[in-house]
């Protein structure tokens, strides 16, 4: 369903609602089951994430239908040295600061991982195209049911944002996270690249303190004109992205490229091992196609969205859901001044985020085709809005208790809704609408 | 880069046409904002920088400055481009 405004029951919040019903998604659970709804809270200081109220109305739909929810993410590995997520406290914190606690979502919120990320279960996947092992946050493993609810947008690893990403790298624990992006791989992970220790400028770099401290296990280290990296150390988080991307500590050459591609397969080899694990009926998707950044949420801000935004999307299929949102990309035309302009595809037609990334946004999604996880067949189903609006209300509310007939026992105290006498105004304005109308 | 801002502050003072003014002060605002960026003093970010000041001198001396006007801009864009790149984090 389309984003625009005609009335209550076009609101964003009151469509999402309506698809969770049309699309059944309350099929997925039984009353009386868990169901971990699964979103990305956003990172400190990214202002494209997903709006509080988007989730509360999807917890509040589950209850509706019997289910108990709880909202939840996992601990992400430290891929910006200040990101706020990386441990469960932080993230709560973050999530409280961008409008997420337990009192606006009404229900618990927790952190699927554990404190540091470690409470995961191993799953094996011995058909995988290019992981043999996935790592999953127990919490949500443990849980009876899952929503997915995702945000649509670009991504700078993953190409795009949506349903597959959520689970691939959302319900991965710390090292699943670790695993997915193969920093670690034999033949194209990181510390097989070349390091080019000379292109560090050395101690008199005002970062040459934050270098030294972002590897969790000293991997780097500064020195008075070059830098130090031991592979074997590496553990393969991510975290020292500022200087390969910076000051090309690492030659980017083929192997960077193949690495973020097989990345792209690892996902679709995660995202499909997770949802087995759990039961393909047993998860229901919902995504918002709404302030479509280039970029993810879990960046420290969000740049221009790229295209507009497209609408709420609900669907049994995580494979289904990301191609019909990213065919709908296709078809957009750019922002001006967008990532969308830098890179050339403003046009209808144009890829969107395989022209801004640079890698084909279509990899995960065949990738857990051939796992069978998903398909990328699909009917575009837009129901039409329903009529009556007392279900969008709040509880208290009702045809024949609408927010007038609360009031209505205060009417007797007239002072308190007019003065005596009445309002006072002049005849007309002193200045003439004409003359204040003039820019 | 400090040498190319001091040449594109001589230029400015020299050129008497306001719309050509303006362009070369939007220039002259990317390379002040970028001046301090640590990857223009690495190995590969030098040459870059050696190019900012190169330009600026090609438009201190050009007889046609509509041309090394439009030069200018296409590398500070390349400026602006590389540090948003460079600046990025993916996830």
């Amino acid at each position: 369903m389309d984003d625009r405004y005609s009335g209550a029951q076009s609101s964003i919040p009151a469509k999402a609602q309506q698809l969770f019903d049309e699309a059944r998604l309350f099929d997925c659970f039984e009353e009386g089951e868990t169901v971990a709804v699964k979103c990305h809270m956003g990172e400190w200081n990214n202002s494209a994430y997903l709006r509080p109220i988007l989730i509360r109305v999807i917890v509040d739909k589950i209850k509706e239908h019997g289910g108990r929810p709880f909202v939840t993410d996992t601990t992400t590995a430290p891929y910006y040295f200040y990101g706020a997520r990386s441990t469960a406290d932080l993230h709560l914190e973050t999530a409280a600061r961008n409008g997420f606690t337990a009192e606006s979502m009404g229900c618990p919120i927790i952190i699927s991982d554990g404190l540091y990320g470690t409470d995961d279960i191993k799953i094996d996947i011995p058909d995988g195209l290019i992981l043999k092992e996935g790592y999953m946050a127990k919490g949500i493993a443990d849980a009876d049911s899952m929503i997915v609810i995702s945000h649509f947008k670009g991504h700078g690893s993953g190409v795009y944002g949506g349903s597959i990403k959520n689970i691939a790298i959302g319900c991965s624990s710390k090292r699943g996270k670790f695993n997915v992006h193969m920093c670690n791989h034999p033949t194209v992970g990181w510390n097989h690249w070349e390091f080019t220790s000379e292109n560090c400028i050395g101690e008199e770099c005002p970062d040459a303190e934050l270098c030294n401290n972002m590897c969790p296990a000293h991997a780097i280290k500064i020195k008075e004109d070059h830098a130090e990296f031991d592979p074997d150390k590496c553990i393969g988080c991510f975290g020292h992205q500022r200087p390969l991307y910076r000051c090309d500590l690492w030659e980017k050459g083929e192997m960077f490229n193949d690495w973020r591609n097989y990345f792209l397969v690892g996902m679709g080899d995660a995202a499909s091992a997770y949802v087995e694990q759990m039961g393909k009926d047993k998860i229901g998707y919902l995504s918002y196609a709404l302030d479509i950044a280039p970029a993810c949420d879990c960046v420290p801000g969000s740049d221009r969205p790229v295209i507009p935004n497209m609408g709420v999307f609900a669907s049994r299929d995580m494979v289904a859901i990301d191609i019909a949102a990213l065919d709908m990309s296709v078809k957009a035309t750019g922002i001006p001044g967008s990532a969308a302009e830098t890179h050339g595809v403003m046009d209808s037609g144009d890829e969107k985020f395989t022209g801004i990334v640079g890698m084909s946004q279509w990899i995960t999604a065949n990738t857990c085709v051939a796992h069978g996880s998903g398909s990328k067949e699909y009917e575009l189903v837009e129901p039409e809005l329903r009529e009556d609006e007392a279900w969008l209300a709040h509880k208290s509310f009702s045809p024949g208790r609408p927010s007038g007939w609360y009031l209505n026992k205060v009417m007797a105290k007239a002072e308190a809704w007019t003065p005596a006498g009445g309002f006072k105004y002049s005849e007309k304005p002193r200045l003439t609408i004409d003359e204040l109308s003039k820019r | 880069m400090e040498k190319a801002l001091e040449n594109l502050d001589r230029v400015i003072e020299k050129v008497s046409d306001e719309a050509a003014k303006k362009r070369l002060g939007e220039a002259r605002k990317v390379i002040s904002q970028n001046r301090k960026k640590i990857w223009l003093r690495t190995k590969t970010g030098k040459p870059m920088a050696l190019e900012t000041q190169a330009v600026t001198e090609n438009i201190l001396e050009a007889s046609d400055i509509e041309y090394a006007l439009s030069e200018l801009e296409a590398h500070v864009d390349k400026i602006t481009e590389e540090s948003r790149r460079r600046s990025m984090v993916v996830t």
